[in-house]
């Protein structure tokens, strides 16, 4: 295993509000990952600088041993909280959009994946419902054979029914040896499939642990977070 | 060496490609409406019937001249859109630059924008060449502008002054082009973002305004000419035109050439640094 993420005195403010403050941690890649935390807590700001879309940031940042730029986004597959669509993309429009990117996208299982989630190939994506909207960026995040998937609530806005159906899709699809960061605020849904997490509020980095050695006390992920998150923290 | 510079350009024609199919969806609409209107008006012209006549010439000439409108409309719209909206999350994380994202948009609009002066001008010299022979003119166009260059002395100073303000002509556009994407950038930094739109009116005027202050006492005080001699020669004049011949003032395309390479780095900077999309 070698390190495929690392940051080191990590903080963010906007304007007086600090939203990260001197984070620091590393990952080894081949992990699955729980970033978790409540509202506030920092989780997309963090998601934000290791997907390069935020820069101005002090601390250091290096993904695979380089500075967010075009070269990590290369390797990082990333799912955002929002839609990002372009409203004139059909599905096959936005697959074809994603094909032409990124090296490692493969399109003959994009276009598999459209059928098996029933999604229609020359519809608008501004006449699809938030679901199909959904279900099309988990397509077109998860056909990338990606280094590394930085999920920012990829269950968020679905029903708990379909919720272990896109966990079993995210599994599925994520190629051997990638890792896979997932922020969210489910984590009973989610803490089976997790090999660590990384706990965040106000910024501050809380916690970072192995689940195996979490749940060796006899307690869940979840009785932890609402341990670590207990009632002062909602004041 | 080479596969890394091919590999960018490759990136940057694939950011062109789909900036053209994202705007190619509505532009291209109304080029077509105004041919369909040209093509009633050489069928009003052939067949002499007026009223498909009169309603082709004004259809295309509305219409070429909305063209201006719609493709500045998209140059704004689509920027806006697919850099600093929710559309920002897909641009932004793509394996490009943002010199290379801000690069595509500057040559697929600025093109559009190129693309509809030409139309609009290609469209009144039809329409202005019929109504000078429907009413008995005997100017032709082509020779009555040929006549401003009877002084010049050789072809090669025709086709400097043309190139000169061919050349002139793209630059102005570039550089309005280029002013409305820093202006928009600059108004989505955090400090501009809650009334982004009124600052981006106001910074873009403010910017114009400033590059023709600096243009005007530029030419003042440093000015640069090219004078197209009498005796077929090409000078450099500074300050005051001394030489006889044609003067062309350089100082204003030279400023905006400086003007717009600098607020390309600096509108790529501000895109790359201090853009956060929400």
């Amino acid at each position: 295993m070698s390190e495929i993420i690392k940051i080191n005195g990590l903080s963010k403010s906007y304007g007086s509000n600090r939203v990260l403050n001197n984070v620091s941690f590393s990952l080894e890649d081949g992990q699955i990952i729980g970033l978790l935390g409540p509202n506030g807590s920092g989780k997309t700001s963090l998601i934000k600088i290791l997907t390069g879309l935020i820069n101005d940031y002090s601390g250091e940042v290096l993904v695979d041993g380089l500075k967010p730029g075009a070269k990590t986004k290369a390797m990082v597959a990333y799912l955002p909280e929002k839609t990002y669509l372009a409203s004139w993309m059909t599905a096959d429009d936005a697959i074809k959009y994603m094909a032409d990117f990124y090296d490692d996208f493969d399109l003959q299982k994009a276009m598999k994946m459209l059928d098996t989630f029933q999604l229609p190939h020359k519809q608008k994506a501004r006449t699809m419902s938030k679901g199909q909207q959904e279900k099309l960026q988990l397509i077109l995040v998860m056909c990338r054979n990606a280094k590394i998937y930085i999920l920012d609530e990829p269950m968020g806005g679905v029903d708990p029914a379909a919720r272990d159906f896109i966990l079993a899709s995210i599994i599925k699809n994520r190629p051997e040896g990638s890792t896979l960061m997932m922020s969210t605020h489910l984590i009973h849904d989610i803490e089976g499939v997790l090999d660590s997490i990384i706990m965040i509020g106000r910024g501050k980095l809380l916690m970072q642990d192995t689940v195996a050695h979490l749940t060796s006390t006899g307690k869940t992920v979840n009785e932890v977070f609402k341990e670590v998150f207990a009632s002062d923290w909602q004041i | 060496m080479t596969g890394k510079s091919d590999k960018v350009k490759g990136k940057m024609l694939k950011l062109i490609k789909n900036d053209f199919l994202a705007s190619a969806r509505v532009i291209p609409l109304f080029y077509l409406i105004e041919i369909a209107a040209l093509c009633a008006f050489f069928i009003g012209k052939y067949t002499e019937k007026t009223k498909i006549l009169t309603a082709g010439v004004i259809i295309s000439l509305l219409v070429s001249f909305l063209l201006v409108f719609v493709s500045l409309f998209f140059v704004i719209y689509d920027y806006q859109k697919s850099l600093f909206g929710q559309q920002g999350y897909l641009s932004f994380t793509l394996p490009v630059n943002s010199k290379q994202l801000l690069g595509s948009k500057v040559i697929v609009y600025g093109a559009w924008m190129v693309f509809s002066f030409v139309n609009f001008v290609l469209v009144l010299d039809i329409l202005a060449k019929y109504i000078q022979k429907q009413y008995g003119e005997t100017i032709d166009t082509a020779s009555s502008l040929l006549s401003v260059f009877a002084n010049f002395p050789s072809k090669a100073q025709i086709i400097t002054y043309a190139v000169y303000y061919i050349l002139e002509f793209f630059t102005i556009i570039l550089s309005c082009t280029i002013i409305v994407y820093f202006g928009i950038a600059l108004s989505h930094i955090r400090q501009f973002q809650k009334a982004n739109v009124i600052w981006a009116v106001i910074i873009s005027a403010g910017t114009m305004i400033l590059g023709l202050v600096c243009i005007y006492y530029l030419e003042k005080f440093f000015g640069v000419y090219l004078v197209l001699g009498n005796d077929k020669s090409f000078t450099f004049d500074f300050g005051d035109p001394h030489s006889p011949g044609m003067q062309l003032t350089l100082m204003p395309y030279l400023f905006m050439v400086l003007q717009d390479l600098g607020l390309f780095f600096a509108t790529a900077h501000i895109m790359h640094k201090r853009i956060n999309i929400s």
